[in-house]
Formats: structure tokens, C-alpha cells, sequence
């Protein structure tokens, strides 16, 4: 007798269990038309998250190790283990470092990047695993759009050329996001002389209100006519806290306090997080 | 009970050799010393002396003189290692060595650590066999496996121990997963390395795989599985909360970021996360508790089987062995409640560790916390389990709370002692996490076996495991985040510990035998 009234308890405390797994997995799909940016707090690297209005997941760079795992953890729901597409934008480990271990834990249809080859162990780790999962690969140049759905759009503003040396900045990625009026610049480890370069060729396409600026807030990414040109609301820092490269350097700090005063670093705040529905954008 | 007496004697005799051995140099001479001197007595006692009251006592001195000097031999013979010249001449060299990894590899969120059996050194363009065990740090890739033969290049040196590490000091020159765990205080890392015969570190390495296929057959059979259980695990329930299982379920040493790790020391809950006998311990405990309706033996039996499996799933390294050994103890003395014999065997088997590897006595942490809390539950639970008569006996929840909290009392001043941090959230903390560690690898392990069979079947088990996991981590980071939840006490020296031990071991005979009369 006790050993049924002991089941019927189980079986209780089961149901509920799944009813609130019901009610979380509800709360967590809906969707209300926003865009999801996360300038997610992985130590020394970028990650940046994004979910399109209709729920497309999007990652822009994975670095520096596993620590994305976690980060992700904290954006999407338990019981989601797919991304549509990862974007590397250059193969430097800071950027790449975590992608092996999301490959294997999660379903990623796509992988997209600059066609760079690297030369590091985690490179030809991310290699093996594109190539033992059959991932598609995407190689983008200047002028593409990826498509992230519900109006999100991410189009490619360099390189143009084929990356070739072993400078593996100089052909990093930059990409803007676009959503109604919101717009986002990413620009992983741009130098100086690309971002030059960009204001003097597509100067007032970079105007944006988000800027993820470039290279951790490292000199060598310190140009103050990008800086003018994008006239950001926001500009977010991706560094460690207390890394031992000394980003952000205070010149960069500086140079931006002249532009905008929302200057954000993931070593100070963790997580950053912004929604937009395409009219606004707010931080959250 | 006289021979209970001498074999006592005799035991004390050796292990505080080892102790003091531990410590300061004594050396075989002094054995020998002491030997020659028992010799005399025995000569003494056999020809001249007829009193019978002296002869006994001279007899004990005797015992424990030869005792003793039998486990300065010992400790001697451990500590004697032979240096290799070859290695010796070269530290703070860049070198070239090929060596084969020997023990399962522990990642932390930069670096992989391997611990290397030196083979070959290269010392211009000349390859020379070596023989020596170093630690080496590398990158994450490419990734290697236990029983790996590796080209490592890099500066060889010798591992320095480090001194209060407070919070919040990046430790990068030196990536163990200890020093994250036991950061507090100073940390004897040398000899915490020597006692598993590591006398050399290699840092920031850069490696390459020469072949595979080197290592011990059973073991390569055993990492194998657990990395894909791991994986498996990595794969259905998100970070941090699989990392969390793979270190409760099974001592996964990888993995566990700092943050988290930082959490746990904070709210006195980082031993859920090292291996040691203290779990297992609790969760032979429960298994035996929830199967005790089964006729007679069930419990028991499972118990046994949930240890060996768990000892297995760990890759049977030599401490999952010992912790495996005391939780059998632990067993024991619950299934045939006779506390007498279990005590005797848990001394015997502590003993027999001690001999197999005298540095474990003063510098296995996880030894020590495995011996701490088998007597807990075999002396502590049941003086406060009955004390504890408000609390109910559903679930055998009396049980595990005063099993939980008399592991805590015994642990708290080694803990106390090792990290130099008191966590004063410690005790709810670990009622409110400790009771549900059971039920937490339970989940953990069905749903790691359910992937295995079908996917899809595993995901509700683990989103069971999933909320357990994620409570666990809520609550220490609720417990953590406390004003005043932790406090450094860095004067708690070795001798206060010992003092605390000698008071503790004084209310553990004295409320045993009001136990024993009543």
C-alpha cells in the first residue's frame, strides 16, 4: 500500500515537472518581432550572439575556448542545440578557440569565413570537424548578404580580396547588421589601415549604432576617422577582464569618449545585451 | 584486546613516522639507530631483567620503535627516487623529450595538462633514453588521449609551490585545476606533485603525436568510455550544468570554469566537485537507503555494485580506487551495524594505502577526505542521528542529513586548514545541496546510459538532471553571493587542525561509549 501511494507521488511530482518544462519552453520560443544582439562575456575574445525575429540563431566568432559553452548556456534555452550558422572572422584562436567544442555540441548547419587558412592546432581542429560533420562552408567577400530571416540582414563590408600572409587581421571580417532602423557593426580584429580603408570606400555605409570595435580596444585598431564615421550610440569592448595584452589601451578609450559616451566592455559588465523591433533599440 | 592494543600500537608507531616524515628529513639512519636500540632492549629484557611489569612495558616500547622505524624506511624508499642526470642537467633548458601520457588529461578553458612519462631526450641531435614523470602544459589542440607517445618541446623546469592566492589573481603561468580549487592559502605543490612521482613541469609546451596506443589496455578501455559518456552528456544538457555533472558523477577533472569553481569555494561545496570518497561515500549511502526495502541483502548489494561501477566509470585511478575502498567500509559497517569491525577495517585498509603510498598521509587531499568521512559516517551519523528524532525518517532523509552533516563536522578543519577560507554558509549549503547529490547522479547517470541507447529517450531524464543541476548551481551562488559569506582565515595553521582532531576524536570515544552503554 505505502509502495503505490509512493508511486502516485512520483508520478505527480514527474507531471509537473514536464508542466513546467511546457510553460519554460513556451516562454522561451516566443519571439514578439525582436532582434536578439548578445556581446557575450567569453573572457579574452569575441562572441557575439544574435537571434533574428523569427528565431534564427547566429554566432559571429567563438573565441577564446570553451568558456562559449557556457555563454550560450545563458542565451539559449536548455533544450535548444541547434545554430543555424557560425561565422568566424579570422582564424586567430581569440576568435575560433571555442568553435571545435560547439561544433560537437551543437547542431550547426552552416559555417561561414574569410577562406583565411590558419596554421594553429585549433584551426585544423575546426577544420577536421567541418569536414568530419559535413558542415556546409561559406566563404563571403565584400558585397554578400546573409539572409538571417524576419528582416535581418547581415551584409559583408570586407575583405574583398583573398587573404593571403600570415597577417591574419588584416582580412578579417566586417560585417553590419541590419533591422529596421537598427543597425550593428562587427568588425573582429580589423586594423587601422582597413578600417581607413572602409571610410575611405563606403564611408557613409558604415554609420551605425552599435559598434563592436576592433581588436579588444587594441592600438593597432585606432582610427578616428572610422570612429566619426560610424558615430555609434554604443560601443562595446569584447576583452577579459585584467588580460595581459592591457585592452582596452586608453587612447582607444579616449578617442571614443569623444563620440559617444556609451562605451560598454564585457570585462566590467559581463554579458551585453540589445533588442531591437526594428524602430528602437534598447539595451537590456 | 591486548593484541588490539599492540596492533594499535604499532600501527600509531608507523603512520606517525610517515607523518613526521612527511615533514622533515629523518633518514634511515635514525631507523637503523632505533632498531639497534630495540635489539638492546630485547637482549635486555630476555637476559637481565626478571620483573614482569617492566618487561611488559619495555616490550611496547619495543613495538613501537621498530614500528616507527619501519615507516621511516618506507617513506625513505618512496622519497628516494633516482634523479635522472640526463633531466637533472638540463632544467630551465629548452629541451626536445618524447614521452607517453599517462593519466587522463585535464583541460582547463586555455590549456591542456598532461601528465607525461619522460622517454627520450634529445640533446644535440643526440636521442638519449630518460626516465622522470613531468606535468606539461600545451594547447587545447590538437588533442591527445591517455597513452599517447608526444614530442614535447619547450623549457623544462621544476614545480614551485605558491603562496596565498587570493581571490580574483589570475593564475596563468601555472594552469592546475587544484590551485583553482584550493587557492586560499599556501599550497605545498611540489610535494603535492611528488607524490605521484611528477618531480618536472613543462609549460606552454608545443607538442606533436609521434603514435598512440602506449598505454595500459584496460585503462585506455576505461577514459574511453567515460569520454564519451562526457561527451554524450556535453552534447544533451547545456554549460555549466553538464560540466557540473561530469565533475559530481564522475570526478571529471576538466571543465568546470573558474566562476563556478570560485562559487563552490565560497559556499563550502568544493569537495562535490573533487573526487574523493566523500561522495561516493553519500551516494553508496543512498543507494543502500533507498533500496532498503528490498529483502536483506538488496541494499547492500547494490551498494557494492554502485561503487565498483562508479570506481570503473572514473577510469580506476588509484584515488578513485581508495575512495572506492572506503565507501566498501562505509557499506559495510551500515549493513552488518557492527561499527567495531568496520572501524578496524577501515584503519586496516587506510593503513595498507599509507603503506602502498606513504606521501598520500600528508598530501592527498582527496585520501584524506575519503579516510574523514568514512569515520564520519561510521562514528558521527549515528551519535547525531539520534538527536536529530524532529527530523522525518521519509526517504531516509534523517539518515542523509545526519550523515551529511557529521562528514561536514569531520572535514571542516582540513578544509578549513587547506584553503584558509571559512565558509560560514557552508552548513545549509551543503544540507540543501548534499541531500539532493544522490539523486542528482542518479539522473546524471541514467540519462548519460539513455544516450547511448536512443537520443530522443534521454532528453526528459535530462531536463530532470538539468533542474536539479541548475538548483545546485543556484544555490551556492544564492549561498555565495551572501554578504560575510566566506571569511579568510589564513592563521588557521596545521597545528589548530590537529588540535581540532584531537578534540574531535575525544567527543567521538566518549559519545560512542555512552552509545556502547546504553
Amino acid at each position: 500500500m505505502l509502495k503505490v501511494n509512493h508511486l502516485k507521488t512520483y508520478f505527480l511530482i514527474l507531471l509537473l515537472l514536464t508542466n513546467g518544462m511546457i510553460f519554460y519552453t513556451v516562454s522561451a520560443e516566443k519571439t514578439n518581432n525582436l532582434l536578439k544582439v548578445s556581446f557575450l562575456d567569453i573572457g579574452q575574445g569575441d562572441a557575439i550572439f544574435i537571434e533574428s525575429p523569427i528565431g534564427n540563431q547566429f554566432l559571429i566568432d567563438a573565441g577564446p575556448g570553451k568558456s562559449i559553452l557556457n555563454a550560450l548556456g545563458r542565451v539559449m534555452p536548455i533544450y535548444d542545440k541547434t545554430i543555424d550558422a557560425v561565422l568566424a572572422t579570422h582564424p586567430d584562436a581569440d576568435h575560433i578557440g571555442g568553435i571545435p567544442e560547439i561544433l560537437r555540441n551543437y547542431t550547426v548547419s552552416k559555417y561561414i569565413y574569410n577562406g583565411a587558412m590558419g596554421t594553429t592546432g585549433v584551426f585544423r581542429e575546426l577544420e577536421d570537424e567541418v569536414h568530419r560533420l559535413n558542415i556546409k562552408t561559406d566563404i563571403v567577400r565584400t558585397g554578400d548578404v546573409i539572409d538571417l530571416g524576419g528582416g535581418v540582414y547581415l551584409k559583408i563590408l570586407y575583405p574583398d580580396i583573398n587573404p593571403k600572409g600570415t597577417d591574419t587581421n588584416k582580412y578579417s571580417i566586417v560585417a553590419k547588421l541590419y533591422y529596421g532602423n537598427s543597425t550593428f557593426l562587427f568588425t573582429g580584429d580589423a586594423p587601422t589601415d582597413v578600417e581607413n580603408y572602409l571610410v575611405r570606400n563606403i564611408g557613409k555605409e558604415l554609420d551605425s549604432d552599435v559598434l563592436k570595435v576592433a581588436h579588444h580596444g587594441s592600438k593597432n585598431s585606432l582610427s578616428n576617422q572610422f570612429f566619426s564615421a560610424v558615430s555609434p550610440d554604443y560601443s562595446i569592448i569584447s576583452a577579459g577582464k585584467d588580460n595581459r595584452y592591457g585592452h582596452p589601451h586608453k587612447e582607444i578609450v579616449e578617442s571614443l569618449n569623444n563620440i559617444t559616451s556609451n562605451i560598454l566592455g564585457t570585462y566590467d559588465l559581463g554579458d551585453i545585451y540589445f533588442i531591437s523591433d526594428g524602430q528602437t533599440l534598447i539595451r537590456n | 584486546m591486548k593484541n588490539d592494543f599492540n596492533l594499535f600500537l604499532s600501527i600509531a608507531g608507523f603512520v606517525s613516522a610517515i607523518f613526521l616524515c612527511s615533514f622533515m628529513k629523518i633518514g634511515i639512519t635514525f631507523s637503523l639507530f632505533l632498531i639497534f636500540l630495540s635489539l638492546i632492549l630485547f637482549l635486555y629484557v630476555k637476559l637481565i631483567t626478571t620483573d614482569e611489569e617492566s618487561r611488559k612495558i619495555i616490550f611496547l616500547i619495543i613495538i613501537t620503535m621498530i614500528s616507527f622505524s619501519a615507516g621511516i624506511i618506507r617513506y625513505e624508499i618512496k622519497d628516494s627516487a633516482s634523479f635522472d642526470l640526463n633531466l637533472e642537467n638540463n632544467i630551465d633548458q629548452k629541451v626536445v623529450i618524447s614521452g607517453i601520457i599517462s593519466d587522463e588529461i585535464r583541460n582547463n578553458e586555455r590549456q591542456a595538462i598532461l601528465v607525461v612519462d619522460f622517454a627520450n631526450i634529445t640533446l644535440a641531435s643526440t636521442s638519449m633514453a630518460v626516465f622522470g614523470r613531468g606535468i606539461v602544459s600545451t594547447d587545447l589542440y590538437p588533442e591527445y588521449k591517455y597513452g599517447d607517445l608526444i614530442k614535447i618541446s619547450g623549457k623544462l623546469e621544476k614545480p614551485e609551490n605558491f603562496s596565498n592566492i587570493g581571490e580574483g589573481t589570475t593564475i596563468t603561468s601555472d594552469p592546475s585545476q587544484i590551485k583553482s580549487q584550493f587557492g586560499g592559502a599556501s599550497f605545498d605543490y611540489i610535494s603535492y606533485l611528488a607524490k605521484d612521482d611528477i618531480f618536472y613541469k613543462i609549460d606552454f609546451a608545443k607538442t606533436e603525436l609521434i603514435s598512440e596506443g602506449h598505454g595500459n589496455f584496460v585503462k585506455s578501455f576505461l577514459f574511453k568510455i567515460k569520454d564519451s559518456f562526457i561527451n554524450n552528456l556535453n552534447k544533451i544538457i547545456s554549460e555549466p550544468e553538464s560540466s557540473l555533472l561530469s565533475g559530481i558523477l564522475l570526478g571529471a577533472k576538466s571543465s568546470i570554469d573558474k566562476n563556478t569553481t570560485e562559487i563552490f569555494r565560497k559556499a563550502g561545496l568544493s569537495h562535490i566537485i573533487a573526487l574523493s570518497g566523500y561522495n561516493i561515500t553519500i551516494v553508496s549511502d543512498a543507494i543502500m537507503k533507498v533500496f532498503a526495502f528490498l529483502p536483506r541483502n538488496g541494499g547492500f548489494i547494490l551498494g557494492i555494485f554502485g561503487i565498483i561501477f562508479f570506481v570503473l566509470m572514473t577510469g580506476a585511478s588509484s584515488t578513485a580506487v581508495r575512495a572506492g575502498v572506503m565507501a566498501l567500509i562505509v557499506i559495510l559497517a551500515k549493513s552488518t551495524r557492527r561499527n567495531y569491525q568496520a572501524g578496524r577495517a577501515l584503519i586496516i585498509a587506510g593503513l595498507m594505502m599509507v603503506i602502498v603510498n606513504p606521501k598520500i598521509l600528508v598530501f592527498d587531499i582527496s585520501f584524506q577526505l575519503s579516510f574523514l568521512a568514512t569515520i564520519a559516517i561510521i562514528y558521527v551519523a549515528p551519535v547525531l542521528k539520534s538527536r536529530f528524532t524532529y527530523i522525518t525518517d521519509k526517504f531516509g532523509l534523517r539518515d542523509i542529513i545526519s550523515s551529511t552533516i557529521s562528514a561536514q563536522i569531520l572535514v571542516l578543519p582540513l578544509i578549513l586548514n587547506k584553503m584558509g577560507l571559512l565558509s560560514l554558509v557552508a552548513l545549509p549549503a551543503n544540507i540543501f545541496v548534499l541531500t539532493l547529490i544522490p539523486m542528482t547522479m542518479f539522473f546524471g547517470f541514467i540519462t548519460g546510459v539513455f544516450s547511448f541507447i536512443w537520443f530522443p529517450l534521454s532528453l526528459p531524464l535530462a531536463w530532470v538532471s538539468w533542474i536539479l543541476l541548475a538548483y545546485i548551481i543556484i544555490v551556492s551562488e544564492f549561498f555565495a553571493s551572501l554578504p560575510f559569506s566566506s571569511v579568510n582565515i589564513p592563521w588557521f595553521s596545521s597545528s589548530i587542525m590537529i588540535a581540532c582532531y584531537f578534540v574531535i576524536t575525544f567527543w567521538i570515544i566518549k559519545e560512542n561509549a555512552k552509545i556502547k552503554s546504553n
